[in-house]
């Protein structure tokens, strides 16, 4: 497994893990934290759903439906996303809400339809992270 | 007529939101009459279909909950507790056997989170869909005179698709899917060829849909001639111009065995649900042949042996894979 960022919680990162394991049918060594979620786990939309729903059963939260797509949306007054792809505002972001991800693959012009594409396994880590420390509840408790 | 005792249920929802007024009429319950939020007691009994089969009659009650697809995908947790209700209308009448049609085979960890919560097999009907299909698309490939394909495959990602695309080739079939990475690796294991989406069209004729989100190519980008098997819902090609000669056929319709009972709802559905006359889709006759006393193959990857025992119970049973458009 790749080394986790100092930042990020082991135990809540083992809690997401165990939830693609669970989904995809993996050992957790497979599941790294810069893991591309469908290219390198073989995962599918549905799996994603899935995940989603294992992770907000875990932890007790509700992760908005395309919520990450959404943050990239609306930002100083720019859109975010023109005709379905990402303006310059829009990626730039989109790279602060998703550090995982190496900025270079979050690009103008990107659409936002190949989102998904680029989601790593601490995509989902960030996710949960947020809405746990949102609702008032220290990470890891 | 609900109440009776039912050996099978068959849970389902609004494929539109035009229905949930009409779900408010058959379960007397206004706010979804007038399209308004409707919680746990929006869920309930709307019709009976009976089914014939060669081991006799096996009695089915449809069960709906109010929320359509989109709601169910967006609020798993409450899509999960109507589940749980919907499970207790039909053991309260017996059933032996619960199947999740449409969007709640996949919410709520794919009927696995209810499956945990009930003394009842429960089924999201994978195996017999993709045995259907795979089914399916040999009798294309022979009435082309090319039983061994190619085929190329959309959707080899999701359950179904991988399954149908490894029972083609453990038959001899060669299969082309789509896919990079770790599933293009799953693909070689299972006898497939993985190839960019590109060749994929240009090289068969043939193509089966098993994608799990609907629209996924442009029509106009299939060959003239081609025919495509489609499981998708919704379906594999975005709207637009289509190839000449383009025939799309349904990817898991099954004759029917024998004679259909049903009250006046459990016509409505049928008619609804699309199933064409005399036939099923095979979700649906899933859980007849685990009320009957069949297995119940579940997991994300299903093997092929999974896929043929799903078939052997429902050929058993009578149930015949259909070509039709």
């Amino acid at each position: 497994m790749s080394d986790l960022p100092d930042h990020v919680n082991a135990q809540v990162f083992s809690t997401v893990q165990r939830c693609f394991c669970e989904t995809l049918e993996l050992d957790p060594d497979e599941v790294s934290w810069d893991a591309k979620v469908l290219e390198d786990l073989g995962a599918e939309s549905i799996d994603l759903l899935d995940v989603v729903f294992r992770l907000e059963s875990a932890f007790d939260i509700q992760i908005p439906r395309g919520g990450l797509e959404a943050r990239a949306r609306d930002v100083d007054g720019d859109p975010g996303e023109i005709d379905g792809r990402l303006t310059a505002a829009g990626a730039q972001r989109l790279r602060e809400v998703m550090p995982e991800v190496p900025a270079g693959e979050i690009t103008e012009g990107m659409k936002t339809s190949e989102i998904p594409m680029i989601f790593r396994v601490g995509t989902f880590y960030h996710i949960v992270a947020a809405l746990v420390e949102a609702k008032g509840r220290p990470l890891g408790a | 007529m609900p109440d009776a005792e039912a050996d099978f249920a068959f849970l389902v929802h609004p494929l539109r939101r035009w229905q949930r007024p009409l779900l408010g009429v058959r379960l007397l319950h206004l706010p979804l009459f007038l399209g308004r939020d409707a919680g746990i007691d929006g869920v309930g009994a709307v019709a009976r279909v009976d089914v014939e089969t060669a081991a006799g009659w096996c009695r089915g009650l449809v069960v709906s909950v109010p929320d359509t697809a989109e709601r169910l995908a967006a609020e798993q947790g409450r899509a999960l507790a109507h589940q749980e209700r919907a499970a207790q209308v039909a053991m309260g009448v017996g059933v032996r056997a619960i199947g999740l049609g449409n969007a709640l085979a996949v919410v709520a960890g794919r009927g696995k989170a209810l499956a945990e919560r009930t003394a009842t097999p429960v089924t999201t009907g994978n195996a017999s869909t993709a045995w259907a299909c795979a089914t399916i698309t040999k009798q294309v490939l022979a009435d082309r005179g090319a039983p061994r394909g190619p085929v190329g495959l959309l959707g080899f990602r999701g359950t179904v698709g991988e399954a149908v695309a490894a029972t083609l080739a453990a038959d001899g079939v060669e299969v082309f899917v789509d896919v990079a990475g770790r599933a293009a690796r799953t693909a070689e294991q299972l006898g497939c060829v993985p190839v960019s989406l590109d060749d994929l069209l240009r090289r068969p004729s043939v193509f089966v849909g098993a994608s799990t989100t609907g629209p996924v190519i442009p029509a106009a980008r299939l060959p003239t001639g081609a025919i495509l098997v489609d499981l998708a819902l919704p379906p594999t090609l975005e709207p637009g111009p289509r190839p000449s000669g383009l025939r799309v056929v349904a990817g898991e319709r099954l004759r029917l065995p024998g004679a259909v009972r049903r009250d006046v709802w459990g016509a409505i559905w049928l008619a609804l649900a699309r199933y064409g006359r005399g036939c099923v889709f095979a979700c649906f006759a899933e859980p007849i042949a685990i009320a009957l006393g069949g297995v119940v193959p579940s997991g994300r990857h299903l093997s092929v042996d999974d896929v043929a025992a799903a078939g052997a119970q429902l050929s058993r049973l009578g149930f015949r894979p259909v070509v039709t458009d």
